[in-house]
């Protein structure tokens, strides 16, 4: 009885691993494109594009672990000599996460270490027209005209934990777009730190050098959405505020 | 099962072509079972040209002639590497398998040299993998022509070698612009290989 119990479950384990495996159609093609430009929006070639999509791992109480995860680079390139690029893969089924990444290191080649990265995220195949998603442009910077931008929340309120749901707009290094969900706590991981046990949280940003940054942040209890317009100049600058 | 009809085949053809000498144009049976290594390609700008042309194989059984016509069936395997995973997507490999009939035409040069022409007409199925998984298929319809050179060593044996272009049409979606990209394929492919059996 135990005997078969045990396959029993192993027979489940197993069927739930291959639930965890990304899919494609093979007869239905996506097609991705945009452009991509410089600050001074002038078209820059050579940047490479990776399309990432994953299939994330689950808990399983089931089993032992976690399940096994799928993630492919389904597709990649680099932007031509007017800074179009475009990609066309198979349509995916059962995915988490499909992502673009713009100027980091692909199988076509490096990333520009001149210029900043972008990573776009929460991209949806429902959302094609015509099989297409249109990625319009997007602006990466010369990392040498960038300055060192640290953004400071005060007295954020005990019961957040720190997790602040926070946008950021503006020629940011490292940046990531999300489509589905402008808000977000998590993005930054590696860029935020916290201070008097997550009351004050700290973001530290490299950014373009002469620009308007907006910061958003949304109040958890009224939803309401706070803006602050940041000038940055030439230097360095912290950016003090209250929750 | 294969190999039987092919045996079977044999055996009954050399009896059939004995008794056929009376009258060669006569309609009659015969197997004719053709092996051959296969180099395949594409032209133009098609998903397929988006690919370098790895490895191919196929086999044709033809099954009755008349009038220096023979008539038969095949499979082709072709095995193109992806190179430009813009287009292809980021798959190691794409096969195309393909499933016809075909009907040749017997045009003897010498009395053991023939040119036979073809034409040919089935059903394609090109699927997208690398060694851990598939990124999906697509079906589609395939009509091709092609000649063989033909050169007959023994009654039962020849060696031949010969180019083929096909064109594959699949109904796959894709954004207007590039419909026709992924709709309207083409091969081209050259072989040679081995004939057993007897065709006279």
């Amino acid at each position: 009885m135990i005997k078969k119990i045990f396959f029993l479950i192993c027979f489940a384990s197993f069927l739930q691993a291959c639930d965890d495996k990304i899919y494609y159609t093979g007869d239905t093609r996506i097609l991705l494109q945009g452009r991509i430009l410089n600050q001074n929006n002038e078209p820059l070639q050579g940047i490479p594009l990776t399309i990432f999509i994953e299939k994330g791992e689950r808990d399983g109480w089931f089993i032992i672990g976690p399940s096994l995860a799928d993630e492919d680079v389904i597709s990649y390139t680099t932007t031509d000599g007017n800074g179009y690029y475009k990609m066309i893969i198979p349509k995916p089924e059962n995915y988490d996460n499909i992502s673009m990444l713009i100027n980091q290191s692909s199988p076509a080649r490096e990333q520009n270490t001149d210029y900043s990265n972008t990573v776009i995220t929460d991209i949806s195949i429902s959302d094609a027209e015509d099989y297409t998603l249109n990625f319009s442009e997007q602006k990466l910077f010369k990392l040498q005209d960038s300055v060192a931008l640290t953004i400071t929340v005060n007295n954020v309120p005990d019961y957040l934990n720190g997790n602040l749901p926070t946008n950021f707009s503006g020629l940011i290094h490292n940046k990531i777009i999300t489509l589905d969900e402008p808000f977000s706590y998590n993005l930054y991981l590696e860029s935020t730190t916290y201070q008097n046990n997550y009351s004050t949280i700290k973001y530290t940003f490299t950014v373009a050098k002469n620009q308007v940054l907006a910061f958003k942040y949304r109040r958890n209890a009224s939803n309401e959405t706070v803006e602050h317009l940041i000038t940055v100049g030439n230097e360095p600058l912290n950016y003090n505020l209250n929750y | 099962m294969y190999a039987f009809i092919l045996l079977a085949g044999s055996v009954f053809a050399q009896d059939t072509v004995a008794k056929s000498q009376r009258n060669p144009n006569r309609f009659r049976m015969c197997v004719l079972s053709k092996i051959y290594y296969m180099q395949p390609g594409s032209t133009g700008n098609n998903f397929l040209s988006a690919h370098k042309g790895n490895f191919g194989a196929g086999t044709e059984l033809n099954l009755f002639t008349v009038y220096n016509f023979y008539f038969g069936i095949g499979y082709n395997f072709s095995q193109y590497n992806v190179s430009d995973a813009s287009l292809a997507a980021n798959a190691e490999h794409t096969n195309v398998n393909t499933y016809f009939a075909k009907v040749y035409y017997k045009l003897p040069v010498t009395e053991k040299f023939s040119i036979n022409p073809a034409i040919m007409a089935g059903q394609t199925s090109i699927i997208q993998r690398t060694r851990r998984k598939e990124y999906g298929d697509q079906e589609g319809n395939l009509f091709g022509l092609g000649v063989d050179a033909e050169y007959e060593i023994a009654n039962w044996f020849a060696i031949y070698a010969g180019a083929r272009y096909n064109w594959i049409f699949t109904n796959t979606e894709a954004a207007a612009e590039y419909r026709d990209y992924f709709r309207k394929l083409n091969q081209f492919n050259v072989s040679a290989g081995v004939r057993f059996g007897i065709s006279k």
